[in-house]
Formats: structure tokens, sequence, C-alpha cells
């Protein structure tokens, strides 16, 4: 047997990293000693072959011959490598293994432990060759203060860490071996490698390596392992055991009025005493604005002290952003109680107990549709109690049908006009029906049955007086009115206010303009908004508010035009006006030259202004010659190069334009340019896939509704953007446990992409100065990381991505708006990266939602991808010949295989709109048919696609048809595969199905749903959770969706040690929230928040930034940087009846629009 | 031979006759004082049992003041208003009967000027172009000193404070000059985070909050301020008892300076320290275990020199209530090591916690 004669460990290491020692060899056992000169006397176990002793001669290995007599034996030649002492370690450490001798160490270190917080011990017991009882515990994240004891020399405790994470190798706590991550155990079994003594034989000159004397390892049985408390008796207190009574007396609460410490506006008056008088000198005084914004009724009360009766009024205040008017009565006032607007109290008072606002409408607002108010009792005994009076009360009622608007039965005069002074006094008579109270509580009538004017009435008194010079004449006209009454075919002409007011005349016009449409009670596609739609736009652009006016004017041309009413050619040409107006261009067809305009110099008035300048050339171009003269526009024909041009600057620039106006320009281009399908269909998916992602508020919808209803959305910003100011103050001075890689590496980075995202955050929240300062500082803290020339190219591209981001949001684009493709921006520097750089770069954009929302959408995919494309695609624009290749389909689709008809269905879905609605309905009908026989897993996606036709087409039959299909799905194994999935597409129809009166079924199925979700315990269910709680809030129950947000909260720490699920419920957690009430979102973000302290992670990333500290923040970030919280029920229902008309009129384009 | 269980001096002493006494206990040996140690134990003890039944819930901090007094080292109260920190230091001072003219009061300002604690310049000295301050009554000449709202001193009076604490020394004429503190108590309603603060701060190496106690302790505050209300408007002072005296304290610190100074050779060679007499090797390693635990999970950092001055104070408790070694539950001392408000209301629950006293 050959003996190898190594100088020392360092050699060693070299030979057995390097192979010169073969791997077999290597893993064998070896016997090893040292000659007197200290060098080391290796005798393997296994020959080793002549080629490899010739290579270990060359290395310089001496190789004798004979066995070792003395020396240790070996497990492997690793054994033979010392360990190393390393840095102290510190917290986090991840799971330690303790080992400890007898029943007192297995007490000390569990019962310190236990002790200390750490409860999750894994335990377990052995006995040696020599009989000593060893135990081994195993546990996470111990407190370092046990660890201590562990590395303190003179404690018989032993402390190791795995070598590899997860592997069975462990090292000592607070030493390295230089091969212990390429040494693996065998199964069942552990390796504790112990650190290595130095020699006793120390020699001069020798080094301190070379000293130390590896120390024996020790192969122990993995397991079997026990849980603590199976090995310990907790003692319990003493039990009680009590029975359920109930008390002998109940508790008598008397409720009185007190005085309350803070004090609202009145917003109702009782009038008792000289009511009619007090109401005819009200509306002689008051200015017409406050007269509309008050209701009233008139009631008949017996009269206890005088005998007969009295007669007295209500007045009441409609709700408004300006708050209620202050008027000079003789009247007893009162104001809503908060949370309970129904039940009114005298001002300034409140009531004692202060009860829960539940409790207080249980006992006072027992009705519904009734008006309460609590008078305090006439000559009340009033007791004073610590100085406050407390007065008793009377519960007095009125049905909220009794309110009759005041100015309804107001005309207003002018004095000086003697000949219609009578009938002026004659109205102020209220000859309403009187309402006869019977004791306190006053009776309920139906509201004052005096005939309501017809509108066509009140039209013509409005128009009467207009007639006449009168001073007081209300500011603004409804255009709508001035249209109804045109002749229609003669003179569509839109009647606008002229420009040239002052601003503030403009604003005034432009605020009872915007109150007048959102109280409109009709349709959002009546008719009777166009013209409502082409006045805000004019007015809006007279105050330059560019994005505003386009907003509206899009709108106005949106519906088919009204018959009477202004038709699309005169609308357009107003359109294109006023933003050449706007822009300071002479002439509308000047600004065709926007197209030469640079594009760093672009912005999204100027692709407006060109947009609408396409729509309106192309209303030209339909126009007959006669309409065409009378509009007068002076517009050059567009050639087919002018054209092409268009269109190219349209798909290059068409995403600064807001959802509609983009629609409008590029369906206009494909009109005139002989009917593009291709690429109507490409913007239909842009324009989709951009709403599915959140198409930005601010961008698509006009200010004036986003702000409409509630209590006023400003507030929930406003409470939004101080709840981020604080999640950001709180990540500010919040000290993060983080793991030893990651505290290896500077923190700034990280705290730097962090403070990226909350100037995302403020931006979208409409916060630019704090986002610029979040933005400003983000950029100092990465210094010369991200200079162009010496930066790091990782932190640059990632710097350059996120501050695109932020300048989107500062600009109001959707989050999914595409990045630059400039040399030196964000997609070029992407493109520099290779290798790991790449890897470490794509892993943050993995995990964020904002430097990539669309990651795995590719709006484009349809076409280019690489299985077989779809034949269809070439017949867009011959409608008979796709007809009938579909049918073809249908009919063989018995003879397909499974996958093979989802597939078909998938085609017919996705381009059955090329078709005219009698063609693709029958098809339609067939189709969903069809859906039930298709694998489970592509059901989902095709029963949403065929909700959405359904919903496009208005049919309820279909709809209802394919709620049988879903209805059967639930049911079946789909729930099972794909609950996240069903749940999605229950919430996703939930608009369709409430539009087509459904909401009952979809209520019954998402209960359903929800009952077979539980237990909570995995994270589909979770998600699916999540979703069927929207689609309960999509119902009007919001309150849903808190149980689905809590049972995601208590999987989330489950969830942290498998990082892909945690960072998928993360982002669901994110979306759910973005997506619940203002109040949800900000008790979430600080849910999230409370994991700050512990998250850390361990990936190769950490060199450049901490991706889970980056996620969480950002997913805290998206939760409540979100419009939608601050949207009231009444703007959030508008939007979804605005989001049906824009799919409407696509679906309409895109089926009308044929050949 | 006097009587080993009465104080030598009774609060009616003249000051003449406690300077003497004073000076007569840097003349004991430590033979004499190991004599009078159980002795001096038994009245210290009393002293402060004693004095914590004028108080509620303040049991912790009469202990900590006097093992403060006995280390002479200094020691902060911290404290919202009407925690009873001045009335603790007063009632202290009386029961250990330190005359008028041995002890100092003052609340500091923004706009306290130096010559207001240290005594006004000599102005006819001054003529003669000698810059000295004539002390008598003021910070420099009392033994005892209570300095309330230290924190809102001016950087001159901060500059001569630190001197007084590190050198127990004051500049007259140029000339350092002994101060004859050996009792200093500070309070304060809030520790500011100032950088020029933390010299001062850190020369208190003990810091006590004064907790409201009225959540715990309702009845027996309202009994116990009744009580002293009427004594206050009798000119009673029960707490006068005259269980220890300022004396018997120093008598009990230079014991424990000269005990701790002794070295002991062994027959093989070796010598005997303090700690191998005092403080067992487990116990070492726990203390030192304990502070790295606060350093690396909690930032708490202790300085070199607090960490002796720990060493000091630890076994100025043990001999204080056990007599003896140190033990376990004296490490609990940890907890008054904190430098801010929030680092005081870590340690007071975590340090129980890892020692399992709590």
């Amino acid at each position: 047997m050959t003996t190898l004669v190594i100088d020392d460990s360092a050699a060693l290491r070299a030979a057995l990293e390097s192979a010169l020692i073969p791997a077999e060899v290597q893993i064998a056992s070896v016997r090893l000693d040292r000659d007197e000169d200290g060098r080391l006397l290796l005798e393997p176990s296994v020959a080793i072959g002549r080629g490899d002793r010739r290579r270990l001669r060359d290395a310089g290995v001496e190789l004798r011959r004979g066995k070792l007599r003395t020396g240790a034996e070996l497990s492997c030649w690793a054994e033979a490598l010392p360990t190393h002492a390393g840095a102290e370690p510190r917290p986090p450490l991840g799971e330690i293994l303790f080992v400890s001798e007898g029943d007192e160490g297995f007490l000390s270190i569990s019962g310190e432990l236990l002790r200390l917080g750490s409860e999750d011990q894994r335990l377990a017991f052995f006995e040696d060759e020599e009989g000593r009882q060893r135990n081994l515990c195993r546990v996470p994240d111990p407190p370092y203060y046990a660890v201590l004891r562990a590395l303190d020399p003179d404690d018989p405790l032993r402390a190791f860490a795995p070598a590899r994470p997860g592997g069975r190798v462990w090292v000592e706590l607070g030493h390295a071996h230089p091969l212990a991550h390429r040494v693996e155990a065998e199964a069942g079994q552990l390796i504790l490698i112990p650190a290595s003594a130095p020699a006793a034989r120390g020699r001069p000159g020798e080094t301190r390596e070379r000293q130390a004397e590896p120390s024996s390892w020790l192969r122990v049985p993995d397991g079997p392992w026990t849980d603590l408390h199976a090995v310990s008796e907790v003692t319990l207190p003493r039990s009680t055991s009590w029975t359920a009574t109930e008390p002998g007396a109940r508790l008598s609460v008397e409720l009185r009025l007190v005085r309350a410490p803070t004090q609202r506006p009145a917003d109702l008056w009782v009038l008792r005493e000289r009511a009619l008088e007090q109401i005819e000198e009200l509306v002689r005084t008051v200015p017409d604005e406050v007269v509309a914004q008050l209701r009233f009724a008139i009631v008949s009360q017996a009269d206890p002290l005088r005998g007969g009766s009295r007669t007295m009024v209500v007045l009441r205040a409609r709700h408004s952003a300006k708050g209620p008017p202050a008027l000079e009565l003789d009247a007893e006032t009162y104001a809503p109680v908060a949370q309970i607007p129904d039940l009114h109290l005298p001002v300034a008072t409140t009531i004692d107990p202060p009860l829960r606002p539940a409790k207080l409408r249980e006992l006072l607002v027992r009705e519904p549709d009734k008006l309460i108010w609590l008078a305090p009792e006439e000559g009340d005994t009033k007791t004073e109690v610590a100085g406050s009076r407390r007065r008793n009360f009377v519960r007095e009622s009125l049905a909220e049908a009794a309110f009759a608007p005041l100015s309804d039965w107001v005309d207003y005069l002018v004095g000086a006009d003697g000949d219609i002074l009578e009938p002026w006094i004659r109205s102020t008579i209220f000859d309403l029906d009187a309402f006869v109270s019977i004791g306190v509580e006053w009776s309920e009538g139906e509201a004052p049955r005096r005939e309501r004017p017809s509108r066509e009435d009140h039209e013509r008194r409005r128009r009467r007086t207009r007639e006449r010079p009168q001073p007081s004449e209300p500011a603004a006209e409804l255009a709508v009115s001035e249209a109804q009454d045109q002749a229609p075919a003669e003179a569509p002409v839109v009647e606008l206010t002229p420009v040239e007011l002052p601003r503030s005349e403009i604003e005034e016009r432009l605020d009872e303009l915007e109150r007048s449409f959102c109280e409109l009670e009709a349709p959002l596609d009546d008719p009777i908004r166009v013209p409502m739609w082409a006045e805000l736009g004019n007015l809006q652009a007279a105050l330059y508010r560019s994005r505003e006016a386009g907003l509206c004017w899009s709108r106005a041309l949106w519906e088919p035009a009204p018959k009477p009413g202004p038709s699309h050619l005169e609308l357009a040409r107003r359109w294109v006006e006023s933003e050449a107006g706007m822009l300071g261009y002479p002439r509308g067809a000047d600004l065709l030259g926007i197209t030469d305009v640079l594009a760093g110099d672009l912005d999204d008035q100027m692709v407006r202004a060109l947009a609408a300048v396409v729509v309106l050339a192309e209303q030209l171009q339909r126009a007959n010659e006669e309409a065409r003269a009378r509009a007068q526009v002076d517009m050059p024909e567009l050639d087919g190069e002018r054209l092409a041009e268009l269109q190219r600057f349209f798909t290059a620039h068409g995403r600064l334009l807001d959802l509609r106006t983009l629609w409008l320009a590029r369906s206009a281009l494909a009109r005139m340019t002989g009917d593009d399908r291709l690429a109507l269909f490409q913007t239909r998916d842009l324009i989709m896939s951009t709403l599915r992602e959140g198409a930005g508020l601010s961008r698509n919808i006009p200010a004036f509704i986003r702000s409409h209803g509630g209590e006023g959305p400003a507030g929930d910003l406003d409470r939004l953007g101080e709840e981020l100011v604080r999640v950001r103050n709180e990540f500010s001075s919040t000290r993060r446990q983080r793991s030893l890689i990651e505290s290896t590496h500077p923190e700034e980075p990280t705290i730097a992409y962090v403070r990226l995202v909350f100037a995302w955050g403020f931006a979208r929240l409409g916060r630019s100065e704090t986002a610029t300062r979040e933005l400003d500082g983000a950029t100092e803290l990465l210094g010369t990381r991200v200079d162009p020339e010496r930066g790091d190219p990782i932190h640059r591209v990632a710097y350059l991505t996120y501050r695109a981001r932020v300048q989107q949001a500062l600009e109001g684009l959707p989050p999914s708006a595409p990045l630059s493709t400039d040399p030196g921006g964000a997609i070029a520097a992407r493109e520099a990266l290779e290798g790991f750089e790449r890897y470490k770069y794509e892993r943050l954009v993995q995990l964020t939602r904002i430097l990539d929302p669309r990651q795995d959408i590719d709006p484009f995919r349809n076409y280019y991808r690489d299985d077989e494309p779809f034949e269809g695609a070439a017949l867009l624009t011959r409608p008979d010949e796709l007809a009938a290749l579909f049918d073809r389909q249908l009919a063989s689709a018995e003879e397909l295989t499974a996958e093979a008809r989802a597939a078909a269905l998938g085609h017919l879905f996705e381009y059955l709109e090329a078709l005219p609605e009698p063609l693709a309905l029958p098809l339609l009908r067939r189709g969903v048919a069809l859906i039930g026989e298709v694998p489970l897993d592509a059901r989902a996606k095709l029963l949403r696609n065929a909700m959405l036709l359904a919903g496009y087409y208005d049919r309820s039959e279909l709809v209802a048809a394919v709620l049988e299909v879903i209805d059967a799905s639930v049911g079946s194994a789909l729930l099972e595969i794909d609950p996240a999935g069903c749940a999605e597409l229950l919430t996703r129809s939930a608009p369709i199905l409430r539009r087509n009166n459904f909401a009952a079924e979809l209520s019954s199925l998402l209960a359903r749903l929800e009952q077979q979700l539980e237990p909570l315990d995995e994270l589909p269910a979770v998600i699916a959770r999540l979703h069927v709680a929207a689609g309960f809030a999509a119902l009007g129950e919001p309150s849903r969706l808190q149980p689905a947000l809590n049972a995601a909260y208590a999987l989330l720490p489950e969830l942290a040690s498998a990082p892909g699920n945690y960072q998928i419920l993360l982002r669901e957690l994110a979306v759910a929230l973005s997506r619940s009430t203002a109040g949800q979102a900000i008790a979430g973000a600080r849910s999230l928040m409370e994991r700050l302290a512990t998250t850390t992670d361990t990936m190769s990333t950490n060199s450049h930034f901490c991706v889970s500290v980056i996620q969480l923040m950002e997913a805290v970030v998206l939760s409540l940087a979100s419009e939608d919280l601050a949207l009231s029920d009444w703007a959030r229902r508008w939007l979804e009846e605005d989001e049906h008309l824009l799919h409407r009129r696509i679906h309409r384009d895109l089926a009308a629009g044929r050949g | 031979m006097p009587d080993p269980m009465s104080a030598p001096v009774t609060a009616g002493a003249s000051i003449d006759e406690l300077d003497k006494e004073i000076e007569a206990v840097d003349g004991l040996d430590y033979e004499t004082l190991a004599g009078k140690a159980q002795g001096l134990r038994d009245r210290i003890n009393r002293f402060r049992v004693a004095l914590s039944h004028y108080f509620v819930g303040r049991e912790a901090i009469i202990d900590l003041m006097t093992i403060c007094a006995v280390a002479q080292e200094p020691l902060l109260l911290v404290g919202v208003p009407g925690t009873a920190k001045s009335d603790l230091v007063t009632k202290f001072r009386d029961a250990l009967g330190i005359p008028a003219e041995d002890y100092f009061e003052y609340m500091l300002t923004r706009f306290t000027e130096p010559s207001e604690v240290m005594g006004p310049i000599d102005i006819n000295l001054l003529r003669e172009g000698r810059y000295v301050r004539r002390a008598q009554g003021k910070l420099p000449t009392a033994r005892m000193v209570f300095l309330d709202e230290i924190f809102k001193s001016n950087s001159a009076i901060l500059n001569s404070l630190l001197t007084i604490i590190n050198e127990r020394k004051f500049y007259q004429d140029g000339q350092p000059i002994p101060v004859a503190l050996k009792i200093l108590v500070a309070a304060t309603n809030e520790i500011p985070e100032h950088a020029e603060l933390a010299a001062l701060k850190d020369r208190f190496c003990l810091k006590i909050v004064a907790h409201p106690v009225q959540d715990d302790h309702f009845f027996e505050l309202i009994d116990a301020g009744l009580d002293a209300q009427t004594q206050r408007d009798l000119n009673l002072q029960p707490w006068k008892e005259g269980h220890a005296s300022l004396v018997d304290l120093l008598e009990a610190h230079r014991y424990l300076s000269l005990q701790m100074a002794r070295r002991e050779l062994q027959p093989d060679g070796t010598t005997t320290r303090d700690r191998h007499r005092y403080f067992s090797d487990e116990l070492l390693r726990e203390l030192h275990r304990l502070l790295k635990t606060l350093a690396r999970e909690d930032g708490v950092f202790v300085s070199d020199r607090k960490v002796v001055k720990l060493y000091k104070l630890l076994r100025t408790r043990a001999w204080l209530i056990h007599g003896g070694r140190v033990e376990r539950e004296d490490l609990a001392l940890l907890a008054y090591l904190g430098e801010t408000r929030e680092e005081l209301a870590l340690l007071e629950d975590k340090v129980p916690k890892l020692l399992g006293l709590s």
C-alpha cells in the first residue's frame, strides 16, 4: 500500500480541490498520521491508479511504500483538513443545531431557548459508544444569548450551522471547513464537523493553520426528531368551570341630548312658527342657487296648546361639496349624526350616553326611507350633570318622499314687470297636500301631489324667463336644452358658451354644468348627455385644461350622434377648433404639422390635437356635400402617404392618449385607409390589456367624475397620502434584522430603491413634490453607482427603469406604459446586461410590478406566437368567409380532440367581433354550448371571453347560458384544478351579470365557491378567496373582503420559507388591497409593515439590493397608491358603466366596419 | 467602643463635627473597616428599607440611590414631572442627616450661569488679577448634590460638570482644587439625543426611570400622598430616623474600595484578585454574554469605562443586598445601562427575561 507524504494541510487542500487525489479515493476512508517534521502521512484505503500516482509525484507529493502503524482512521480525506475560525456570527443565524450532554445539558439549553421565545425546537436524544447521553436540538433563528453560550469555549454546549442551507453537513458555529460544502452525508445521517483544536506539538515558525489539528467528525443519525412538547410537562393553573346564566337585573338606560364638543353645520330646519311666511321671506332674499339646494315638506300638526292644528315646514339642504347654506330662520336647526345621515340632532348636541352608530341606528332609525330628528322636549326639566345640560327629546320622523325641491315651486320674476306680478304671488302659495300629524310621530304621506310641470313646461318657463332681461339669470345654461329645442335636421349647430368670458365666470358655469351632469338621472349613453359633454369640453378648453377637455370631447363623439342634435362632424369641428385654440394654432388644418415635431418635444396635448384632426377628417370624408358646405371646415384631403404617416405617428405616440381618443383616432384612420382590420384588432388588444392592468384614472376619467359623490374623495386621497408618508417614516426608522449575507453588503442601494418605490407611490397619489423629493433622495443615495461612465451596470438599469416609471406616474400615464427605447434609456441599458448581471436584474423584475407590470402579458402575442397561426386572421375583412370558417370548425368540433376543440373555441371568441351581429350570435351560442366539453384548465379563460362577448351583445339569454356553464363548472373538478381562476372568472363577470339582472345568481355562486374554499390553509384557496371577496365587493358588499384579507395575512408568515408562494401571495394581497376601501388598504398596509423588521434574504442579488425588502415595500405602496380607493360608490358605478360603453363601441366598430 | 448598631453622627451634629468624622474615615485601615463592615451593612440596609416606606413603588430607585451613594457613582433619575424624583432626593438627604451646608440643589435652565452653580467670581481678588470663585455653599463644597433638569444646562456648565464628575476637581485661578462631592443625583424629564450631551450622559453609568405608579398602586398612592401632605403642613420629618449617616456610606465605600484593591498571593504563586473571590467564572461569562447580546441584538453599546464601573456597582450591590459574592440576580443592574428612553424601556424588559428573573 502507498502512503502519501504531504507537507501541510494547505497542500492537502490544494490536492483535494484540484482532484489531484481522485474523487473515488477522496470519499473513501484514510489513515492519517504525522512524521517527526509535522508532515502529513496519509494512507488511502483505495488503491491510487498508476497515472494518478505519476501526477502526484509530478506535483511534488512523496509516495512511500508500506503501511502506517499508528495514526487515526478518518472516514474521508476532507476530514484530514482542520477548520479555521471565522468572524463572530451575527444574528439572524438561520437554523442552528445545539449539541449538549446529559439531561442537565438538555434541560439547560431547551429551557433557556423556551424562556427566550424559541418554542420551535426539534429534539433527538442518543447514547454514544461510551454510554453518554447526547442531545441534539435544532432551532430556527435561536436567540443570540443562547448562541453565545455555545460559542464560549468553557461551556460544554456546542452549536453547529449547516454548511449548505438544508444540507446534512453541519460545521461548528464560528468556524468554517474548506471542503464542507462539497461533503455529502448519507441519507438518514448527519455529519457534524467540530472546530479543530490547536495541536499540542507547536514548533517555532509553523503557521497557525499547520498547528491546528483536525477533530474527528461526528456522524449521528438524522432523527427521529421529536417536538419539545413531547418531552416536556406543562403545569397548568387550576381550571375553573363556569356555566352561562342571565343577569338578575337589567340596566335601564335613558337617552338624552347633551352639548357636543364639536359642531356640524345645520342641514335641516324645522319651522314651527310662522312657517310659510318665513319660507316666503327666505325665497325672496336668498340667491337662487341656495333655493336650488333646498328641499322642503309641509306638515300639519295638532296644536295641543291652542287647539286645532298648526302648519309647519321642514326644510332640508341637499348634499353638496360646498356644505349646506347658512340660513337666517326662526327655526330649530339640526345636523346629521356622523355615519347616520338620516338621523339628525339639534346643532351642537350629541346623544348621551354615547352609543355606537349601529346601536343608535337600531334604536332610533327603525324605518328606512324616513328622515328622523330628535327634537328637544318642550318644557323639559333639564338636569345639570357636571356642568352640561341633559335634555329629554322626542323622536320625530317624516318620509323621504314627502320632500319636494323648493325651486320647483318658485318662479323668478322681475319686480318691475307689473303684469306678471300676480302669478309670482300665486306661485309662492304652497298648495301642497297637507300632512296630518297624529301625536308626536309625524304622519307620513306622499310627496306634494301638485302635478310637477313637465320638462317641456319647465323648459318653456325657463326660456320665457330668460327671454326677459333679468339680472339674476343662472350663469350657465345647459346646451342640452338648446339642442333639444332646435329644429333637428335644419341646423345641427352646437351652441356653446363664448370662451371670451372672464375666467371666474367660466369656472362658475363649469361647476354648475358638472353638477347638473352628475345629478342627471339618465343613462350614460343617453343622447341628452352629448351636448353636455360638448359644452363641458368647450368650457374646459376655455380654461386651457387640455386633458380634461379632450376627455369630454371624446365622450361627446363616442356614442352615435343624437337625433335631433349636433352631428359628429359639427362636434369634431368644435373639438379641433378648441385644440387649435389651446395650442395657439390659427387654423385646425395647421395641426397636421404636428407629425413633423421631434419625438422629444411631443406631449399628450399635441398628440390629442392631431387625433381630433384625424377624427374630423374622417367625418368630413363621410359627410355629404351639403353637410360639408355647412360645416365650413378648411381641411385638406388626406392622401395615402399622409394617412400612412399618421398611422405611423399614432403607432409610435398613441400611448400618450387616453383610451377613447386613441380608439377614435385609430378607428378613424382604419376607416380612411380602407378598413385596416389587423391594426384595429391590435389597438383593441392594447386597450384591453391596459384596462386589465389599470388604465390610470387621471388620464382616462374626467376629474369632476372622479371627485363626485361620497365624503369627498380628496379626503380619501389625502388619507392615503398621509398614510404613505407615515409608512415612509416607519420604513426609515425601522431597524431590520438583516441576514448574514445581506449584512455583508451596504444597505443604501436597497433604501434607495425603496425610496424610488415611494416616489412612484407619491406620484400616483398626485403628490408630485414629495415624489420628486424621494426621487432626488434615491438618486443621491445611489451616487456614483448610477454614473453612466463609472457606475455599476445593474444599478444603472434598475435606477433608469424606476426613474422612468416614476416620471410616467408623474405624467399620469398608465402603470404599464411602454418604456423609452432611446439609446441612453432603460431598455438599452437592460439589453447591455449579460450573464449573471442580467440574471440579477431580472430577479428584481420578476418580483416587482412597478418595473414591469405586464411581464407575463404580451398584447401582440396572438400575432407573433410560435405555433400555427390562425387561418381566420387573413379573413378579418371578409366576414362571410370568416363566418363560414367558424361554422366548419364548430361543425367538426365533435371529431376534434379536447385540446383542439379548446383552441378552436379560443379563436372563435377572439375574432367573433369581426363578424356582424346576425352572423356572430348563432356562432356564439354554439360555441358556448361546447365550452363544457373542453379540458378543465382551458375552461376558465373561454368562459371569461364568452361572458364578455355576451355582455357586449347585451344578450341576457346568452349571459344566462354562459352562467349555466360556469355554474356546472364551479361544481365540478374545475374548482380543484384552478380555484383562483374560477374565482377570478366570477369576479370579472360581476359587472355583466349585474347589468343583466343576474346579481342574485352570482351572489349564490360566490357563496357556494366561498364555502367550498374552506379551510383557508393553502395558497390557491386563499387567493381564490380574495377574488371571491372582490366579486362580493362588486356586488356592493365590500365588508366581505376583510375575512379574505385576514386569511391572507395569517398565511403570509407561514409562506416565508417558500419564497415563490410568498411572493405570489404578497402580490395578490397588494392587488386586493388596492381595490378595497381606503380604510382596508391602510389597515392592510400596516399589517404588511409589521413584517418589515424581519424581512431579509440570502439571495445572490444582495450584492446590489435586497429584493425581499423591495418587494414587501412595493406591496405596501401598491396597496395605498391606488386612485380606485378614493372613488365614491357613485364614481365606481359610473366607471363600470363607462368601461362597458368603451367595450361596446369598440365591439360595434369591429363588427360594423368590415369591408 | 461605639455601638455598631447606631449611626455615629446624628442629624443634629454640627458641620465641624461632621467634617472631622469624614476626615477620620480616610485614615481607617482595611482591618478596622472589616470589623465594622457588618454593622455598616445592617445600618445602611435599615436606612434603605425604612426610607422606602415613605414612598409607593419606589424601592428599586431607593436601592439604586443607595448603591450609587456607596459606590460614589452618579445616578440619573428620568421621569415625567410628578413622579417624586425631587422628593426622593430630599428625603434621602434628610434621612442621612446631611446638613444644609453640605447639600447643594439646583434646577438648571438654558440661562443658568456658572456662577449660580460654581459660586460667583471674587471681585476683590479679580482686581488683583486672580480668577477665584467664592464656592462656599455652592456645588464645589457640597458633599451631596442634586441637579434637576441637568440636560437643560448650557455648555459652560456642562464642561465644568464633566470635570467635576470625572476628576472630582474644579479650577480656581487655574489651579485644580478637589471638590467635596460624594453623592451626585441628577434628574431629567427627557433624555435628549444631542451629540454634545453624549459625554455627560456617559458619565451616568446608571439611569433609572421613575414610572407613574397610579396604575398599580392607586389606593396606596392616595394614602401616602395624604400622609406626606400632613407631614409637610405640620413640619414633621419622620423619615429622619437616624438609621445611617453619610459617614456610614463613606466608610462602606472605603471598605469596598480597599477590598477590591486587595491581591492575595497563593501558595502556587498565582495571584488571587477581587473577581476570583467575589465573582464566579460562570457569572462573569454570563455578564459578558449579556453585554454582547445587548450590543449585537439591540445595539446597546456599553463603553469600556462603563464596564469597569459596572463591575464596581455589581460588587457594591452584592455586598449591600446579600453580603457576599455576586449572584445572578445582581446582574439585573444591567437593566439601567440604557442611554435613551427607548433603550431603558427595552432593557427593563429584556435583561430580566434573559436572566430568567422575570
